[in-house]
């Protein structure tokens, strides 16, 4: 069976056994959870009458929610589980240039929840509206594969999250420096010891991104094309009106003000939704993961031999 | 109402309502059986799903009675319109089933009838949700009262009248949830004030539901009938029914059902 935890931490999967095994009526809810956690753009839903707290997570919302069939097999084959959800007070807010206030269905449109951790607990509930006794399994785990918003509700597509072994990676690429295959979440700058974080100014647009540096060196400007190839991030914060949204970065060099001031500049790949908000909206980078010999900070076996010494 | 939002629109009382009422209860239970007859039930819902299905013998389509300015049956088939036909949901008072209370019968609480149960948080903050029973060992949630303000709910800690405002004490929902317990409809938050026990309400309250089609027949039985040269011509006039005794043609009843208040 799988481990159930209640709602103080402890296992309580013997006494999720005792109830099924007591009952041919139990009740089970499910709990879902799309998005990070900490994001105050995710989603907290379940397909129970009244909102429910499962004190691990928080309060999970009531919504009219649904979800496809979750199988159990033996093998690694990813599973795809498609939930929709019909969005309802939450669905009246206006079309905004604010990720933080946007309705769902703007934020499905824009691949808002595109790559998306998705969590699905199933809830044991001997007493009407406690998810806390016994508690919940986690039932599902995957990402948003694609958002698909439709006239009255919004289909969650989601993979499992085993479709990162069936996936065919040569076992050459997997280097603890390597980014794509690696932990690492992303790609410092050399020298740098924390990931380099911008304010945004005045002269941005959704596309051409000008920016100070706030840390880890106040203003600094890196040299000319260093995070093409990477991804900008943008943060959460007071006002911040683009959190969750990023891009990968075409190019980036110096700007320089009509008053002579020097400030950095990136061109981007994909075009944000609006343009950041001079002085509030802020975004982290990441440089462009190390896969070559000639790749900055890369060290390790290349993928592709040279022909001429492979022979 | 929720507390808070708009009003909801208030289902029209009208004289020709008839017998037979019926009044049903209803869940959907997920059933996974077995040829040996054992079963697996999972209850979908806590509170049922009601469905009332009324019979209006008469619709005067003139002006009678209290209804002197518009009809009945263009009072009854506005509101429908006025829904646009299950979209919207509404207020309910069923004229059988609509009161909590009294609070104290010769100043006793009136246990369990009126008692309203005390949760707290484990924090020192109390709550009471918004419950009624109809056996004394089942509830349900009251999701709207009558009035919508909650105005008329009277309230009773251990037999002493307490007025919902003071100490702190506000009446919110609907929707309510504290670590280990969840209820869908209204709660009365106490505050840091720990009521005392037990806490007995009298209150009037509706139900929350919508029509039951997006199509309703209404079927003219009688021609006569006008006052005064009052409805003007060609704006009504006659007899109608809703699957009344003269009833021949029309689909028969008018249906009403649960509606949740709004999810996330």
């Amino acid at each position: 069976m799988r481990q159930v935890i209640a709602g103080d931490g402890s296992d309580s999967t013997a006494a999720a056994q005792a109830y099924l095994d007591s009952t041919a009526s139990p009740r089970l809810y499910d709990l879902i959870l799309i998005g990070p956690p900490e994001n105050l753009n995710s989603l907290w839903l379940t397909n129970y009458e009244a909102p429910l707290i499962y004190t691990p997570y928080g309060k999970f919302n009531t919504a009219t929610v649904s979800r496809g069939m979750v199988e159990a097999k033996i093998g690694l084959d990813p599973q795809d589980l498609a939930i929709t959800w019909s969005p309802g007070i939450s669905a009246s807010a206006a079309a905004t240039v604010n990720t933080g206030t946007a309705s769902p269905y703007q934020l499905a449109r824009l691949h808002f929840y595109d790559n998306w951790p998705v969590l699905i607990l199933r809830c044991f509930m001997p007493t009407p509206g406690d998810a806390n006794t016994i508690g919940c399994a986690v039932w599902y785990g995957g990402r948003v594969q694609t958002t698909v918003p439709q006239r009255n509700r919004i289909v969650f597509n989601t993979r499992s999250y085993l479709d990162v072994i069936s996936q065919k990676v040569p076992s050459t690429v997997i280097e603890v420096t390597n980014t794509l295959a690696a932990t690492a979440a992303l790609t410092l700058p050399t020298g740098d010891a924390t990931v380099p974080i911008f304010k945004c100014i005045a002269g941005s647009s959704e596309n051409y991104i000008v920016a100070d540096c706030l840390s880890p060196t106040v203003n600094r400007i890196y040299s000319g094309n260093l995070f093409a190839g990477g991804y900008m991030v943008f943060l959460s914060g007071a006002g911040a009106t683009l959190a969750g949204a990023w891009s990968a970065i075409s190019q980036n060099g110096r700007y320089t003000d009509g008053g002579g001031g020097h400030h950095s500049e990136f061109e981007i790949y994909s075009p944000l939704p609006w343009p950041p908000t001079p002085t509030v909206d802020t975004f982290y980078v990441s440089k462009a993961p190390p896969v070559n010999l000639g790749d900055e900070g890369y060290f390790g076996f290349p993928y592709v031999p040279n022909p001429q010494s492979a022979a | 109402m929720s507390i808070g939002t708009p009003p909801l629109p208030v289902f029209p009382t009208l004289p020709g309502l008839t017998f037979t009422v019926v009044k049903s209860p209803g869940f959907n239970t997920l059933i996974d059986p077995a040829p040996n007859a054992y079963e697996v039930r999972l209850a979908q819902t806590v509170n049922p799903v009601w469905t009332w299905t009324l019979i209006y013998d008469f619709l005067h389509d003139f002006f009678w009675g209290s209804f002197s300015s518009v009809s009945e049956l263009r009072t009854l088939m506005g509101f429908f319109n006025g829904q646009y036909g299950k979209a919207n949901s509404f207020l309910f008072s069923d004229p059988d089933d609509n009161a909590v209370g009294p609070g104290l019968i010769v100043s006793t609480p009136n246990i369990p009838l009126a008692e309203l149960q005390v949760i707290n948080d484990g924090a020192g903050h109390y709550y009471s949700p918004l419950q009624r029973t109809l056996d004394g060992v089942t509830y349900e949630d009251i999701t709207d009262l009558n009035p919508q303000d909650g105005s008329g709910l009277a309230l009773w800690t251990n037999g002493t009248p307490f007025a919902i405002g003071s100490s702190s004490s506000s009446l919110k929902g609907p929707g309510f949830a504290l670590p280990g317990k969840s209820f869908m409809g209204l709660y009365i938050d106490w505050g840091t004030a720990n009521p005392a026990l037990p806490v007995t309400a009298a209150f009037n309250f509706y139900f929350r539901v919508r029509f039951d089609s997006d199509m309703q027949d209404f079927e003219k039985f009688l021609a006569l009938g006008d006052q005064a040269g009052q409805p003007p011509a060609g704006q009504g006039g006659g007899y109608w029914t809703v699957g009344g005794s003269e009833s021949q043609n029309g689909s028969g009843t008018l249906k009403l059902r649960t509606a949740r208040p709004a999810p996330l």
